[in-house]
């Protein structure tokens, strides 16, 4: 998803205003000149300007080229594309929000099949290998490197 | 003397010492290979073990297993574009774009036996002069390390130059997310939103993850979806080491300036093989007569990045062994290993010990030549992944980075900060900005600020005491001039005919 630079030179000045925001509300202590304010609020005078500039930038250039504020790249013009990334996405989220409870073996399973089919692979094979690679990822970490991967559902059978 | 080395070629000839040497290289490697898991958590991981050894096998199982894990971060970088620890993130691009070349084996052949030669000339300083280099490190203080985190800082001028405004706002990103968590000083929260788990900061290990390796995933199931297979790698490209005898021939100052700074990093207390790698690479590139071909598939700072960081891994023992002060993450563990086997670290331990201390020198050889052989194996293994089909191998890569980003916290908190990483650097380089100065900030932010809060909190806020001590004066003068020459070149591109810098801005992508 391409942004103007202008775009994105606006979203730096503003995440720079909101650094100084909270720069502002951090305490000061007496007899204390420089304290956690200081870097930040450098960083995000650093983040004003460099959006300042790429906004100027982008307006010279544009008053002689033209063209959209935002476009999307070509494989994201299609619903494949979108529906893509966001298996690749939801894999991640499903084991923010589920795998605590659930587990790490159920959900990365489903997980992966569902991407596996996204990215058109027969059904026994996208199956076969979210199992595999599963259990490849949890002998390796659970297993050997003593990584302690939530166990949900299956505590105390796995 | 005589005695003293053959004593310690009896310690080290021992088959137990051998064997644990190569289980832990070859452990090592697999860690080292994997994204998101270090060298440092290789040799935490050994710790355990090291209980039930002596203190000969303990070290050879450390030091081997730390220096396999630094050149094994290099294959996953070339093959996937995912760099494998911190210290490979700097001249990811260039290897895997040399890969994409059909040279691939150019890449990492010379990742190997310049590492392999950089981690000997780490070694050699390391025998030859760590006390002296020790006393000399010793001198730094809050100013030095400030000058220091800064000249580290402003590599990403160099690294990322094809938009210069564009890569200072990504190191500006970097270096506000090393601001989030609690302040160095004060003990502030900063920025944590509330949540007890951003209280320690963003780690960068995840984020690494996620700015490199989701993003890449992403990319690539977007284009598969799209019909547009991601751009296929070439497969035979002859046997590892083929050409490369040629490079180590033509860039022998390269290899002999990335082991120097490799060394002399490394033998700062703090500073590590990851900060070498990016030095080293900027170096290069600032002196290189084709500035232009690095970060396109370019050989000559891949030699001196990997060099450096292999030097400092040697270079790292050095005050870790003098005065029993950590030089990087590896070395503190190492310390408590010492501490633990009775070899407490210090002046003492070279007349207490000595053939202990050669020892170690001994298995620092050995295991840098082992490096060789092993890493052959571990590159042709890796090389199997060129035949599963991307449609395989991109859900594959995902699995490994949610359970790798899951492993550096040990809780879910590593995968979200993974997916904001990755769906951050995705964006970001949909637009052009680099994603390699993030990571620089994000890795230096902390010392830079401690750094510059401690000397401004000393000087009672007089910039003047930035420049009294003279290693802190030459450092700080290379500092200005390299941002005075960075600006004025961006200004006279800016006054420039109206042409040049008009054609770089809109929807560029480097």
């Amino acid at each position: 998803m391409k942004l103007t630079d202008a775009l994105s030179g606006v979203a730096l000045i503003l995440l720079g205003l909101f650094m100084l925001w909270q720069a502002a509300q951090f305490p000061v202590f007496a007899g204390q000149p420089y304290g956690a304010a200081l870097l930040p609020r450098i960083l995000a005078a650093g983040f004003v300007i460099g959006g300042a500039l790429l906004v100027l930038r982008d307006i010279a250039a544009r008053r002689l080229a033209g063209g959209p504020i935002v476009a999307f790249a070509d494989e994201l013009r299609r619903p494949a594309g979108w529906a893509a990334m966001a298996a690749v996405l939801g894999n991640v989220l499903a084991q923010v929000l589920l795998g605590p409870h659930l587990g790490y073996l159920p959900v990365s399973v489903a997980g992966l099949l569902v991407l596996f089919l996204v990215l058109r692979l027969p059904l026994l094979k996208a199956a076969g290998l979210a199992v595999g690679t599963t259990a490849l990822c949890w002998w390796l970490f659970a297993v050997l490197l003593r990584v302690p991967l939530p166990r949900g559902l299956l505590e105390g059978i796995v | 003397m005589t005695d003293i080395l053959l004593q310690a070629l009896m310690l080290v000839a021992d088959p137990r010492v051998l064997i644990t040497a190569l289980l832990a290289g070859t452990f090592g490697m697999f860690v080292g290979a994997m994204p998101g898991l270090t060298a440092t958590m290789a040799t935490a991981l050994l710790v355990p073990m090291t209980f039930f050894m002596d203190p000969i096998p303990a070290l050879a199982a450390i030091v081997s297993a730390s220096g396999m894990a630094i050149f094994a971060g290099d294959i996953p970088g070339a093959l996937l574009r995912i760099p494998g620890t911190p210290a490979s993130a700097a001249y990811v691009e260039d290897s895997h774009r040399l890969a994409m070349k059909g040279k691939l084996n150019l890449a990492l052949g010379t990742n190997l036996l310049v590492s392999c030669i950089g981690g000997l000339f780490g070694v050699a300083v390391l025998i030859a002069a760590a006390p002296m280099l020790a006393e000399f490190a010793l001198r730094f203080t809050s100013y030095e390390y400030f000058w220091l985190a800064a000249l580290g800082l402003s590599c990403a001028i160099f690294i990322a130059s094809a938009d210069p405004l564009k890569a200072g706002v990504a190191l500006l990103i970097g270096l506000a997310m090393a601001t989030v968590g609690l302040d160095p000083t004060t003990g502030v929260p900063r920025f944590t939103m509330g949540q007890v788990d951003l209280m320690a900061g963003v780690e960068f290990i995840p984020a690494m993850i996620g700015l490199f390796a989701l993003a890449e995933v992403m990319r690539g199931v977007i284009r598969l979806n799209h019909g547009s297979r991601p751009p296929a790698m070439p497969r035979g490209d002859g046997a590892l080491f083929k050409g490369v005898g040629g490079v180590i021939r033509r860039h022998p100052g390269n290899i002999a300036r990335g082991s120097l700074l490799g060394a002399l990093i490394g033998a700062l207390p703090g500073a590590g093989a990851d900060i070498a790698a990016w030095m080293s690479y900027a170096v290069s590139k600032r002196f290189s007569k084709t500035p232009e071909a690095y970060g396109t598939g370019h050989v000559e700072g891949l030699v001196d990045a990997s060099a450096a960081n292999n030097s400092a891994v040697g270079g790292a023992w050095i005050p870790a062994l003098v005065f029993g002060i950590p030089g990087d993450s590896v070395t503190a563990i190492v310390i408590g290993v010492l501490y633990m086997k009775g070899m407490n670290p210090g002046p003492t331990v070279f007349i207490q010990n000595p053939q202990l201390i050669y020892a170690v020198f001994m298995i620092f050889i050995l295991t840098t030549l082992m490096m060789v052989p092993l890493g052959w194996v571990a590159v042709k293994a890796a090389r199997q992944v060129l035949r599963v089909p991307p449609r395989v191998l991109l859900p594959v890569v995902l699995s490994f980075c949610i359970v790798g980003a899951f492993a550096m916290t040990n809780s879910v908190f590593g995968i979200v900060v993974m997916l904001a990483l990755g769906v951050l650097g995705w964006l970001l380089e949909e637009n052009g900005f680099p994603v390699a100065p993030i990571i620089l900030g994000l890795v230096l932010g902390g010392m830079f600020e401690r750094m510059f809060m401690t000397s401004m909190i000393k000087s009672g806020g007089d910039l003047g005491a930035f420049f009294d001590r003279p290693i802190a004066a030459t450092l700080g003068v290379a500092v200005l001039l390299i941002w005075g020459l960075a600006i004025l070149g961006a200004v006279r591109r800016m006054l420039a005919p109206a042409g040049r810098p008009l054609q770089k801005a809109g929807h560029s992508k480097n």
